[in-house]
């Protein structure tokens, strides 16, 4: 029953909680939280088990459930996990979790706020467990258009102009992706045109892969379209004035898992399905990428906001991510889905805690604030290790996903490697910044009346993100195992049209 | 051609008639709709009859025979249905506005059901006469309904203008079928669509008088080049007639192009495919360009309809099947999201009587439910999912994809569906983060909000389990093709 099931329930209980809350009175608010926070702790839950139960040694996808939903259209509701998907479910739940947790303090209108957020994260589960190219998309809308009022509500600065232009930015290019994936359900791969994405993966596999001329002119536009939310330079100006201007959980959401749509979405489908067209236009990737890790990088340096500078700097880490889709090989691959697991734990973690002193300073200018950590030593502590995480320090996930990376893609890419390792530096050098302005030296005398996280429910968003960092950076195989189950065949299948195409 | 075969195409719009008919004689009775009681009860007959009538078509099955008067096929039950259910939409709008009309308010209803007969006589015609005959009776009507209010001057100002440029759009359909009749000697589709498959080369007057009456009918449909009574029109009439006239008007438009370009035009498609492609592209860009700049929320949905109008188009270029009844999904989600919409316009547009957008400013904070009803029918117009409007779109562009020569139209429609969520996302941008202007106690009736949930509760089925009306479609639009 739960081996069918637990998909669907996975899509199904942030789905329900989307509608049960619409009989929930506004003023019961508690009632909003518990239900969210609830709803949160059941899909971690499944997760983990889904984590655990995951057939390594079988691979390829599992707990396939199909049901058809317009058979003359050839769309289906059809959910199925590999070892990628089987991460970013695990991350979704996390930070749902998480989020769901700290916006117990949002006292505007909270109700409709966990509306949205859940709606939100119906369309991720959507997004990593449907295999269905029709079904693929409308998740991806679904998880991109609550935003619009997510930030335009509770955010703050500029949130307005912010979020009108990540909502349109981020539908261009989902537009742009549909016309892909339309051409493609016509391209003719199966006899019949289907949505169905695992149907047409096994009609490429079985030798029916699209001629050279039509992948050349598919690849790209699934590409453009997908790598906006990746966000790959230049498309990526919507995200950091968008995640600055979000509230705390519909940033963590943001950075944390909806950006890595964008990569993912290039694994599932772009890659596997036209591998010729993967082959041919990924080095151009691996251009774009370095420039969003060095010019991501250069500007965070240049940063006064925090939320920009995490905004940055979650630009720049996501070319490391699109740096190890590009060089495809198996280590670079799987550190690329370890690092969308390890960045978006981290980046959550890194918006609740600004989140958190936001509130109460109502200012992340790093001018303004400084010393903090004498006042709220646990939230500085927890600063401290997000910022270590995130410039690679070994013993978080993020150090070793990014030595995958690194290790993985220099055989192909030396150029754009060695700007990775410069953007180490970078990082190290904009994070340590932050770190210092905003928790060590002087105290501005204003900020005394502080408060730290107190008690389990406060505390429990942080440690839940920290704990899954250091579990992943000392114990990484437990999740690389999984992933690379996922990850070998498509390395394979690009090394066969690499192969073909004689390069 | 005897009567019972007439009956048999033609038996609801007889009953329709015969309701109007009974609106009449019944206000007569009642004191000319002076008296609110009365009104009230002359409307609520005309629901009554026009619920009845609903649920007759729903039982009806497609006759064998066509008439050469008509044909009462699968798509033709389908628009019957759907101008029914239209025409009882309205009159339930009618009834938080009503108090607005000085006069009249018994005749109200008996127009909305005369035009609903006409708009079930287009459903079914098969030659030009009826046509113009039917389409002359929803016309006529709708210039007196959106002159309704007769004391209030843009209303009149409503009323003429549309009177003016249905004239001249009926002079060159009627001009059009003049030149259809000399050339080919025939007035019913088959023999047009005969004389054009039997030739290579269809002659020039022909295809002149088949292009006068497709661009007669643009004027319908709301879309280029007849599309430029649309916001003056839909601005000035009254609410619910507006409503009336961007659903109900737009199908009549609907339904006779998919005929003429399905059936008739069928044998030579391929030419007008460019033609229909370009007035879908002008469509798009005039609407969706139009709307931006709008404050009043009627003219503003005014041109969001020239751009659907655009979208319709695209799937008229196509003419495949299923590009087909892609545009009957995409009518009943339009259908769900414009009444929702124009209700929410009504309860608003109170005191003082106007649709300035201001008037919606922080909607959120002084009824949510309003607020949720106009978000969900704005995203189902933009085409986000999970509302209904987005599979229409869906279906239309999966159609519309699978005829590379229209590449273009679709890459601008792509880009058209950006610049529109722009603009819907500005209402939700003045309902939520706005201040309200107004303060005044928004009253909503039990039956506003009774409508309000039925299209709210529609657009979000039709958008996550649309398989049974995409079923329904494609039944409806097999009938074209035979």
């Amino acid at each position: 029953m739960l081996e069918t099931h637990i998909l669907n329930l996975l899509l199904l209980i942030p789905a329900a909680v989307t509608v049960l809350l619409f009989f929930v009175p506004s003023e019961n608010k508690l009632a909003c939280r518990a239900l969210s926070v609830g709803a949160g702790l059941v899909t971690l839950v499944l997760a983990g088990y889904l984590f655990f139960q995951y057939d390594q040694d079988a691979g390829g996808m599992q707990f396939l459930f199909r049901m058809d939903w317009v058979p003359s259209l050839g769309i289906q509701h059809q959910l199925a996990v590999d070892g990628i998907s089987v991460a970013m479910v695990l991350l979704t739940a996390i930070v749902y979790t998480a989020g769901a947790l700290v916006s117990w303090h949002v006292e505007k209108r909270s109700k409709d706020f966990y509306i949205l957020l859940n709606a939100l994260v119906t369309g991720v589960f959507g997004v990593f467990l449907s295999m269905d190219l029709f079904f693929f998309y409308f998740y991806y809308e679904l998880a991109v258009v609550p935003m619009y009022l997510l930030i335009g509500y509770w955010g703050s600065a500029n949130r307005e102009y912010a979020t009108m232009k990540l909502t349109l930015y981020l539908t261009a290019g989902a537009v742009v992706a549909l016309l892909g994936l339309l051409m493609l359900y016509f391209s003719g791969i199966t006899s019949e045109p289907t949505f169905d994405l695992l149907a047409i993966k096994a009609a490429v596999d079985a030798g029916g892969g699209l001629s050279l001329a039509t992948q050349n002119i598919l690849f790209p536009l699934l590409l453009v379209g997908f790598a906006t939310i990746a966000p790959m330079w230049p498309l990526h100006t919507w995200s950091p004035g968008g995640h600055a201007a979000a509230p705390s959980a519909a940033s963590m959401m943001h950075a944390g898992v909806l950006m890595k749509l964008g990569s993912y979405a290039i694994i599932r489908i772009a890659m596997p399905l036209l591998p010729e067209g993967a082959v041919i236009w990924l080095p151009w990737v691996a251009v774009l990428c370095s420039f969003n890790i060095i010019y991501g990088g250069l500007v965070a340096m240049n940063q006064k906001d925090m939320k920009f500078v995490i905004g940055y700097s979650s630009s720049s880490h996501m070319g490391y991510v699109l740096l190890g889709i590009a060089a495809f090989s198996d280590l670079s691959l799987s550190g690329a889905v370890f690092l969308m697991f390890a960045h978006g734990v981290m980046t959550a973690l890194a918006f609740s805690l600004i989140g958190f002193f936001y509130e109460q300073t109502h200012t992340r200018m790093l001018d303004d604030l400084g010393g903090l950590m004498k006042q709220i030593p646990f939230v500085g502590i927890c600063f401290v290790m997000m910022a270590m995480a995130s410039l690679g320090l070994p013993g978080f996930a993020n150090f070793a996903s990014e030595l995958m990376i690194i290790v993985g893609s220099w055989e192909r890419y030396p150029i754009p490697t060695i700007c990775a390792l410069f953007g180490l530096v970078i990082g190290a050098t904009y994070l340590l910044r932050t770190v210092k302005a905003s928790f060590l030296g002087e105290m501005n005398p204003k900020w005394e009346k502080l408060r730290d996280a107190h008690g389990w429910l406060e505390r429990s968003p942080f440690i839940l993100l920290l704990a899954v960092l250091i579990f992943f950076g000392f114990a990484p195989w437990t999740l690389v195992d999984v992933i690379s189950t996922g990850v070998e065949p498509l390395v394979d299948t690009l090394h066969a049209a690499e192969a073909a195409l004689g390069r | 051609m005897d009567t019972s075969q007439i009956l048999n195409v033609f038996g609801i719009e007889m009953w329709l008639g015969v309701l109007a008919l009974v609106l009449i004689v019944a206000d007569l009775i009642t004191g000319r709709g002076r008296l609110t009681g009365p009104a009230d009860m002359v409307r609520l007959v005309a629901m009554g009859g026009l619920a009845v009538l609903l649920a007759y078509a729903f039982m009806l099955s497609p006759a064998e025979q066509a008439s050469s008067w008509g044909t009462l096929d699968t798509f033709a039950l389908f628009f019957k249905r759907f101008f029914i259910a239209t025409a009882l939409f309205t009159l339930l709008l009618s009834a938080p506005y009503e108090a607005r009309f000085t006069g009249g308010r018994g005749e109200f209803p008996a127009l909305v059901v005369f035009t609903t007969m006409g708009m079930c006589m287009l459903a079914s015609v098969s030659d030009f006469v009826t046509l113009f005959v039917a389409l002359e009776l929803v016309t006529v009507t709708l210039f007196l309904l959106a002159a309704y209010r007769s004391g209030l001057p843009r209303s009149i100002e409503a009323g003429i203008k549309f009177v003016i440029i249905g004239a001249v759009a009926a002079a060159f359909l009627v001009y059009g079928i003049a030149f259809v009749y000399g050339t080919t000697g025939s007035l019913d589709f088959e023999g047009v669509r005969a004389a054009l498959a039997a030739t290579d080369e269809v002659p020039k007057g022909l295809t002149f008088g088949l292009l006068l009456v497709v661009v007669g009918l643009a004027f319908k449909l709301g879309a280029v080049p007849f599309h430029i009574w649309v916001p003056d029109v839909y601005q000035g009439a009254p609410t619910p007639v507006t409503a009336f006239l961007s659903v109900g008007s737009k199908a009549a438009g609907v339904v006779l192009l998919m005929r003429l370009v399905f059936t008739v035009l069928g044998p030579v498609a391929g030419q007008w495919a460019t033609l229909l492609a370009g007035l879908a592209a002008l469509s798009l860009l005039m609407g969706n360009l139009g709307a931006i700049p709008q404050k009043d929320m009627k003219r503003f949905l005014g041109y969001s309809g020239i751009a659907h109008a655009g979208f319709l188009l695209i799937a008229m270029a196509v003419q495949s099947e299923a590009s087909a009844s892609a545009v009957l999904f995409y009518m009943v989600a339009y259908l769900f999201a414009n009444i929702a919409a124009f209700l929410v316009v009504i309860v608003v547009s109170r005191t003082p009587d106007n649709a300035h957008m201001d008037r919606i400013n922080g909607l959120a904070e002084r009824s949510p439910f309003l607020a949720l009803a106009l978000t969900v029918s704005m995203l189902s117009l933009a085409g986000v999912p999970p509302f209904a409007g987005f599979v229409g779109k869906f279906l239309i562009l999966r159609a519309a994809v699978a005829d590379p020569a229209l590449l273009p139209v679709v890459i601008l429609s792509l880009v058209m569906i950006v610049v529109s969520l722009y603009y819907y996302l500005c209402i939700l941008k003045r309902m939520y983060f706005r201040e309200p202007v107004d303060t005044g106690v928004l009253e909503i009736t039990g039956s506003t909000r009774l409508i309000l949930l039925v299209c709210v509760v529609a657009s979000v089925v039709l958008g996550i389990y649309f398989n049974p009306l995409v079923v329904a479609a494609e039944k409806g639009a097999a009938a074209l093709f035979g």
